[in-house]
């Protein structure tokens, strides 16, 4: 039986270009400031993996839609939140052990200014405040927290997807051809 | 999904996200002690330098000059959505193109040469409101069903 269907190309390389992009603009230092405008080059991979998704495209493609912009910067998302965790985790392990002081140094003059002023601290602060000693000790004895990688994960992929899928759709703005 | 809920729930999450950083300030003011969540969730996304935030009630914004016009203008884009959507795509599209590039002259301006908060605030305002159009309509052409098409199309039709 002829196939008269057409089949769209993958999905799953552009994404991961993108998601690669997204983790090189995240993790390498000084080129990361870019993602100080809004998470710029975040939004430049799920943007890129559009790009690459329309190169795949033969000419007599059908036009692209919102949809397939919205896919792909998520897909990038993932696939960047993935890698930006893994070197993220190398990097604490074999170079960066104070991952937490800057956020246990505000943890800590927030409860002693609370403490200093006769007010109640919350106790989730407290709890947090024990979390992050205890991450802390992890991974100076192990150089891992399984933990901390998973918090990790969670929160790149969160991050990630949602301004991977802004780039997707604004890619598709920018780059989709006009249709006949 | 209905196209009112899609827009809703977008606009719903602009809001809640642009809240949270004027959350941050005050809960800090107020000394809570919860403002650090607040601080700490845009810290992985925006520098938060001090020379370079708004402040209110004597405390700064949980994101930069540049990251919160990006944000007020993408809300106040999303609520005006129903009426820029009447304007031509093409226009909207040379607009976008135009508020990427002064916004990338004005970002490499600002770390080579200097930093101007005028220039900050047009160039991400411009942004944000250009860029709200194309999120919240292909958020919504994605989500609806009445406008997608099925992905495996006939040849030749």
């Amino acid at each position: 039986m002829e196939d008269n269907y057409y089949q769209s190309p993958g999905k799953v390389k552009p994404a991961i270009i993108g998601g690669i992009i997204m983790t090189i603009t995240s993790t390498i230092p000084y080129l990361s400031l870019i993602n100080c405008a809004c998470c710029a080059g975040i939004m430049l991979g799920g943007l890129a993996s559009v790009y690459f998704y329309l190169q795949q495209l033969p000419p007599d493609e059908p036009p692209l839609e919102s949809k397939h912009g919205l896919i792909l910067g998520a897909f990038a998302g993932i696939f960047g939140a993935i890698f930006e965790t893994l070197i993220t985790v190398l990097i604490i392990k074999f170079l960066s052990k104070g991952y937490f002081d800057q956020i246990y140094i505000e943890i800590e003059k927030n409860i002693s200014d609370l403490e200093s002023q006769g007010q109640d601290v919350p106790q989730l602060l407290n709890e947090i405040q024990n979390v992050i000693v205890n991450l802390t000790q992890e991974i100076g004895e192990k150089g891992f927290s399984l933990v901390l990688t998973i918090l990790m994960l969670a929160f790149n992929t969160m991050k990630d997807v949602i301004f991977g899928l802004i780039g997707g759709l604004i890619g598709v703005a920018l780059l989709q051809k006009k249709s006949k | 999904m209905s196209k009112k809920i899609i827009y809703f729930s977008i606009l719903l999450l602009s809001f809640i996200w642009c809240f949270s950083m004027i959350l941050a300030p005050y809960l800090k003011a107020t000394k809570s002690g919860y403002n650090i969540f607040i601080y700490f969730f845009f810290s992985r996304i925006c520098h938060q330098l001090p020379e370079r935030s708004f402040y209110i009630f004597g405390e700064k914004f949980a994101a930069c000059e540049r990251c919160t016009s990006i944000y007020f203008s993408f809300f106040v884009g999303t609520v005006f959505f129903p009426l820029i959507r009447k304007i031509k795509t093409e226009y909207l599209k040379i607009c976008l193109y135009i508020s990427i590039f002064f916004i990338v002259i004005d970002f490499l301006f600002g770390y080579i040469y200097f930093q101007n908060i005028y220039s900050i605030i047009i160039s991400g305002s411009a942004l944000g409101l250009c860029s709200s159009y194309f999120v919240v309509y292909g958020i919504i052409n994605s989500f609806n069903k009445s406008n997608q098409n099925l992905e495996a199309k006939k040849i030749g039709r």
